[in-house]
């Protein structure tokens, strides 16, 4: 047992969306009135998806965490929740402060102008008028956006718009920062740029939660990995160990074995031990 | 194949710690609902970002057209004096109301500030989605700043009613006691802001409402007495204290009062209308601030 001071706490969570489907097959169907009543009006039918199951997770201060995984794995979702901007279905997520979040959709008012997107977003971060002109430059630099800075948004490119956005979601120096893939429409510049601001909120005693496919970007910045893997932690531990796994785990994806990585994938699910989280205040 | 597959689980089995104490009361659970009152101080908080998104939303609301921000003006200046063509000019009709054209003016204005704010601030929650999904204010900043705009572009409206009635035939004199126009204005304004948020977490949660609001504001239209005055129809008591519960009802005939006919309305006129804007505002701010947590949720 070693007590912690930790960033964000991942306490059990699971989520399960409901989506309608057009082919209601494998997942499980919603129960009761409500589809009888759905299929009575021809709409189409609701199924659960599983995106994450009974996830935990601590994560400390100054740990720089990167989450990989196939596409549809839950990282996005397990994001989102960290961010406050889902619910989860159960379960709960404690962070010593806001997180401030930058996804792989980063536009925020499509017909403000760059420098007004800017403005609006350190406001709506809490900053006061004075605070956002005290930084105002800096961002401006930050983003890079030459001219563009007073164009409105929705003239702008994906990296455009993620400069900014970056811009923006580290102004207030979060003490948790979660970049959803953010990074992977920028081009070497920015990403190089990126990747500094993020050390600097690092060591400011915060903690970033990094997703990416790049794993030499993973293998350069993180110092722990989890790989997600159909809503479940497969493994959570050094950079280098994990990065290997998942590697070996994708070629053999790739090369089509099939079955090798399923049970490739469950024997690393089963030698996987969530970490026990007590928490003193309950 | 199995071989490498053993000896990798193996080597990495010990992968985190087993267990970890924390304490939660030194963290704060992300996206939880605060009590209501900080909930309050942190819309208070807001303020900057409300004032701001409102004031640069309605600064570009007009941007996608040639004339611009002039559309302000020119919309409420081509209603009103297509009220006055038609039944000032063409049908010089008045059923029985001492200046029809400013009656209906005053009516047509100071309703469709409702209604427009009505709309706006039950589908807030859909069109400030990127700022919901971006940052975690607290989510009452959306349809407040819906209504900052809103109640920033009825200036201009009032602006131009104003001008109306006093040069469009038959003319009225101001008079200090237009001044009494200001208080039922911001009555009205609590009113707005407190059906926005009502209807936001309905729309949200039923998105089949949004469908249903067009023809509620409809319905309202005509039990506000905006192109005649009910007394004129009916002398039956129940239904004239139906149109006198309707707090718009209220509202065009206080404007309507103090602006053509050199009354101010009564203190009970005034009563009744302070207790139903509170009464709105303080059951819609408890309504959304309940919900505050569905906000991030997305519909299916």
């Amino acid at each position: 047992m070693n007590s912690v001071e930790p960033a964000v706490v991942v306490d059990d969570v699971s989520m399960v969306y409901n989506v309608t489907s057009t082919g209601a097959e494998d997942e499980e169907q919603i129960p009761g009135v409500q589809r009888i009543m759905r299929r009575a009006l021809g709409r189409p039918a609701i199924v659960k998806n599983q995106a994450l199951t009974d996830v935990r997770l601590l994560i400390e201060q100054k740990e720089f965490v990167g989450f990989i995984g196939r596409n549809g794995s839950g990282k996005s979702t397990l994001m989102n929740i960290v961010a406050g901007q889902m619910n989860p279905t159960s379960g709960r997520v404690w962070a010593i402060d806001k997180p401030s979040k930058l996804g792989v959709s980063v536009s925020l008012v499509p017909a403000l102008s760059g420098d007004r997107n800017i403005r609006l977003g350190c406001l709506a971060q809490g900053m006061s008028p004075q605070q956002v002109d005290e930084v105002f430059d800096e961002l401006v630099e930050i983003a890079a956006l030459g001219k563009a800075l007073h164009w409105p948004m929705k003239a702008y490119s994906s990296g455009m718009a993620a400069r900014l956005r970056f811009a923006v979601a580290t102004a207030t120096n979060p003490h948790v920062l979660i970049l959803d893939e953010a990074l992977s429409t920028g081009d070497a510049q920015f990403q190089a740029r990126g990747q500094a601001r993020m050390e600097e909120i690092r060591e400011n005693a915060g903690c970033v939660m990094f997703v990416s496919h790049t794993m030499s970007e993973i293998k350069h910045m993180c110092s722990r990995v989890v790989w997600i893997d159909a809503g479940e932690v497969v493994m959570d531990g050094n950079t280098q160990d994990v990065v290997r796994e998942y590697d070996e785990y994708m070629s053999m994806l790739a090369a089509g074995n099939l079955l090798s990585a399923q049970s490739f994938r469950d024997e690393h699910r089963a030698a996987h031990r969530a970490v026990e989280l007590v928490d003193l205040n309950r | 194949m199995s071989e490498t597959t053993n000896s990798a689980s193996d080597s990495t089995i010990s992968d985190s710690p087993d267990s970890a104490v924390y304490d939660s009361s030194r963290l704060q659970q992300v996206g939880a609902r605060p009590p209501l009152l900080e909930y309050l101080v942190k819309l208070w908080g807001a303020r900057h970002f409300v004032v701001y998104d409102a004031r640069v939303r309605l600064s570009v609301s007009q941007d996608h057209t040639i004339l611009g921000k002039v559309w302000l003006v020119l919309n409420p200046l081509f209603f009103g004096l297509t009220f006055y063509l038609i039944f000032g000019l063409l049908l010089q009709t008045n059923r029985g109301i001492e200046n029809f054209t400013g009656f209906i003016i005053i009516g047509f204005m100071m309703f469709i500030y409702t209604v427009r704010s009505f709309n706006a601030g039950a589908k807030s929650i859909a069109n400030g989605r990127n700022l919901i999904k971006g940052f975690s204010f607290p989510r009452a900043a959306i349809p407040l700043s819906i209504n900052l705009r809103e109640f920033m572009s009825q200036l201009y409206v009032l602006a131009v009613m104003c001008v109306l009635v006093l040069l469009v035939p038959p003319t009225e004199h101001f008079g200090p006691i237009w001044l009494l126009i200001i208080p039922i204005f911001i009555l009205q304004t609590i009113f707005n802001w407190g059906l926005g948020m009502l209807a936001a977490p309905l729309v949200h949660r039923i998105p089949d409402f949004g469908n249903v609001l067009s023809l509620s504001s409809r319905v309202w239209m005509y039990s506000s007495g905006l192109f005649y005055d009910p007394s004129r129809f009916t002398d039956n008591p129940t239904i004239l204290a139906i149109f006198h519960m309707n707090p718009l009802y209220q509202v065009l005939e206080m404007a309507r009062g103090v602006m053509l006919y050199d009354t101010a309305p009564p203190l009970s006129q005034w009563a009744m209308l302070v207790v139903w804007c509170l009464g709105i505002w303080l059951v819609g701010l408890i309504v959304f601030w309940f919900n505050e947590e569905s906000y991030a949720n997305e519909q299916r």
